[in-house]
């Protein structure tokens, strides 16, 4: 027999949690490389959180000077904002990074649903899933070529149309090259109850089985190659670096699982960068620890498949400014 | 009275020269990872600039053959960017149009929570075409359509981020930080009603003292105190050693400039200028064609401006073009006369200040840095 395997483990820090390591004074940026990732604005999975979200995707930005080399992921709700601007942020955030971003996309939005909206979040968030892809591979990962001699920065023969039609309809092109890992980690959060819908996706973060009062999402359907992460979190307890990783080390055995994400317990804003940096140190040895250059490779994800092929070209031949087809 | 003139650079790819990618080992992913820009961010913000200006637009707007298009969403650069700079502000376009004003809210009051004071918002209605089929449209909206929702978009907006940012740990009493670009009467109106600062096309000094009475005329009618505005001309600055250097500088890139300014009008000015010879002076009647053709979908600042130069040199687009520039006002010179020109134009009342640009950075924000920022602002003058 071999080794048992290992789950991946994610942190998942709340808005106010990552602005408190944005901005403090001294934080050790070398324990957050170690774990597999961490997520960014979990407070829109758990529950409401008013309107004190701030943008997952800025503070990644921000963050990855703080933190060099540690993968992070933002948490979106597209239902407030349009998905082809969704893209662009992500994917920003996943350059700047340098392949190693992606983002958690639910429909758990309580802020969109403050101001009025959310009614059709599911068929939002299915949207966005089916949209966001297609516009991270309208440039060919060969589309930048580079060349000095012949002064051409990108082959744009190799820029293609996304050509989304859905409850969004987006012509494309993204703004962008195609990510360093490909496309950025495509992450859907199911809510208990809620069908993991059709979209492919590159991981599924479902609720915690065994702390679920409502039992497990329905998983029938889900996309088959979709890796799974549990979400689970330690609320509850007096918060100290000591006891939140004897709780978190304990969750090894959920069964079925590529990893679990841990969202953290309400903490007092100086303690959040002293916890989160000392965290991962003492759960070392439990957890899988990915290595790669990129997300995609420290979580033995594929590259996802071309959904472009045969997608109409986004420049013709005599290029200049570009309109609706 | 001399006034300290305001100096923003203007970081938008569209700005700098096409072919800087091309400068560093690993080319493409120094753009792309944000090392050029949080780098020369960082010059500017040693160079005590009062801001660096983002541009944006929320499509593939040109082909990006040759060089790196406009390209990263520019709050998340932004946030990248404050990590990297201590001091300097920041103003980032956003679309009225093609964005939601709780999403544009929450954006600006986290880079504001990050970094006190530092970010502006370039609220535009965004006039090119590119966008429209990443966001299921067909035709851009009319001028005052756009005009109105951004007003709408800014009162909202506005809320959502003082509500927000007390959330946050930060209240206060004032919205974001806006500025506004554009020469239309609508954009004039919109500047007055909400803005801080201006960006402008004002190739000719007479053209931009009048563009500055307008700005004046609009604050009072909407209650503001003369010079709450600000106004800031876009600059183009071939610096030398000499003027002679300088002038052989911008003669070299005026004439590589005028087939592109000939290609690109249809984008500037929404009319293509590639039917008349820029060597033959064109009469008003063709003047009057291009005013009327363009007056749907022409960014109007760059038209009227483009169009007052036009007449100043005889109708020829090509004197035009070496004499002031396109787009934007250049100047060439020494370091004592390009700061010669900023202050006159600021002690004449043609600007409070530039948006500067440059033909070859790092290099040329270095020299303006070292040798004309210690000329407009001495030792011990804040």
């Amino acid at each position: 027999m071999g080794a048992p395997r290992r789950l991946h483990l994610a942190l998942g820090l709340t808005g106010a949690q990552s602005l408190e390591l944005a901005v403090a004074r001294r934080l050790d940026p070398r324990p957050l490389r170690t774990i597999s990732f961490t997520a960014i604005g979990v407070d829109r999975l758990r529950g409401p959180v008013g309107v004190a979200a701030p943008d997952p995707f800025v503070l990644v930005a921000h963050l990855r000077r703080r933190i060099p080399d540690a993968a992070l992921v933002g948490v979106a709700a597209p239902v407030t904002d349009h998905p082809y601007n969704l893209a662009r942020k992500v994917l920003s955030a996943d350059h700047l990074t340098r392949g190693l971003g992606g983002v958690v996309v639910t429909g758990d939005d309580h802020y969109a649903s403050e101001v009025g909206r959310g009614d059709d979040a599911e068929e939002a968030v299915e949207d966005a899933l089916r949209a966001l892809p297609r516009v991270w591979q309208t440039w060919r990962p060969d589309a930048v070529v580079a060349d000095v001699g012949r002064r051409i920065f990108a082959d744009t023969s190799r820029i293609r149309r996304a050509d989304h039609h859905g409850r969004s309809t987006i012509d494309g092109p993204g703004t962008l090259p195609a990510s360093p890992q490909g496309t950025p980690v495509l992450i859907r959060h199911l809510a208990h109850g809620e069908a993991p819908g059709t979209a492919p996706v590159d991981i599924l973060l479902t609720p915690d089985r065994a702390w679920s009062p409502d039992g497990p999402a329905r998983l029938d359907g889900a996309p088959g190659s979709a890796d799974r992460f549990i979400l689970t979190s330690v609320d509850g307890i007096t918060a100290t670096a000591g006891r939140l990783a004897d709780r978190i080390g304990g969750l090894v055995d959920e069964p079925d699982a590529a990893g679990i994400l841990v969202t953290l317990p309400d903490l007092p804003g100086a303690e959040v960068p002293a916890v989160v940096s000392s965290l991962p140190a003492r759960l070392a040895g439990a957890f899988a620890v990915g290595t790669g250059d990129t997300l995609r490779g420290r979580l033995g994800l594929g590259v996802p498949p071309d959904l472009l092929v045969g997608a109409p070209p986004a420049f013709g031949p005599a290029g200049g400014e570009r309109g609706p087809s | 009275m001399t006034r300290r003139p305001i100096l923003n650079l203007n970081l938008g790819p569209s700005a700098v020269d096409p072919s800087l990618w091309r400068r560093d080992d690993d080319r493409a992913g120094y753009f792309l990872s944000g090392g050029y820009f949080a780098d020369i961010a960082s010059i500017a913000d040693s160079g005590a600039l009062d801001a660096v200006f983002l541009a944006d637009v929320p499509g593939l707007w040109l082909e990006p053959r040759h060089g790196f298009p406009e390209a990263h969403e520019p709050t998340v650069l932004a946030g990248d960017i404050l990590a990297a700079t201590e001091r300097i502000g920041l103003v980032l376009t956003i679309s009225t149009t093609y964005s939601e004003p709780e999403d544009v809210a929450r954006r600006l009051a986290t880079l504001e929570r990050l970094s006190p004071g530092r970010v502006s918002w370039n609220a535009v209605t965004t006039a090119q075409r590119a966008p429209l089929a990443n966001f299921g449209r067909s035709e851009v909206p009319a001028r005052a359509d756009r005009y109105a929702q951004a007003d709408r978009f800014i009162v909202r907006a506005s809320e959502h981020f003082r509500t927000i940012l007390a959330a946050l740990g930060a209240p206060g009493e004032r919205g974001p930080r806006v500025y506004q670009a554009g020469g239309s009467a609508e954009g004039i109106e919109l500047a007055a009603r909400h803005a801080e600062a201006v960006f402008c096309s004002t190739l000719l000094k007479s053209y931009a003292q009048d563009y500055v009475r307008r700005i004046r005329a609009a604050e009072h009618r909407h209650g503001r105190r003369p010079g709450d505005v600000k106004v800031l001309p876009g600059l183009s600055v071939f610096g030398g050693s000499t003027d002679a250097d300088a002038r052989a500088r911008l003669e070299t890139a005026s004439r590589a400039a005028l087939p592109h300014f000939m290609a690109a009008s249809g984008q500037l000015l929404a009319v293509d200028l590639g039917r008349f010879d820029p060597a033959v002076p064109l009469g008003e009647e063709d003047i009057a064609s291009i005013v009327a053709e363009s007056e749907a979908r022409a960014t109007i600042g760059f038209r009227d401006s483009f169009v007052a130069a036009l007449r100043a040199h005889g109708g020829r687009i090509d004197r035009t073009v070496a004499a002031v520039g396109f787009g934007h006002r250049h100047v060439a010179g020494s370091a004592a006369t390009v700061a010669r020109f900023i202050r006159e134009w600021v002690d004449e009342g043609a600007a409070d200040g530039f948006n500067l640009s440059f033909p070859n950075l790092p290099d040329d924000l270095e020299w303006f840095v070292a040798e004309v920022v210690p000329i407009l602002r001495p030792a011990g003058d804040p």
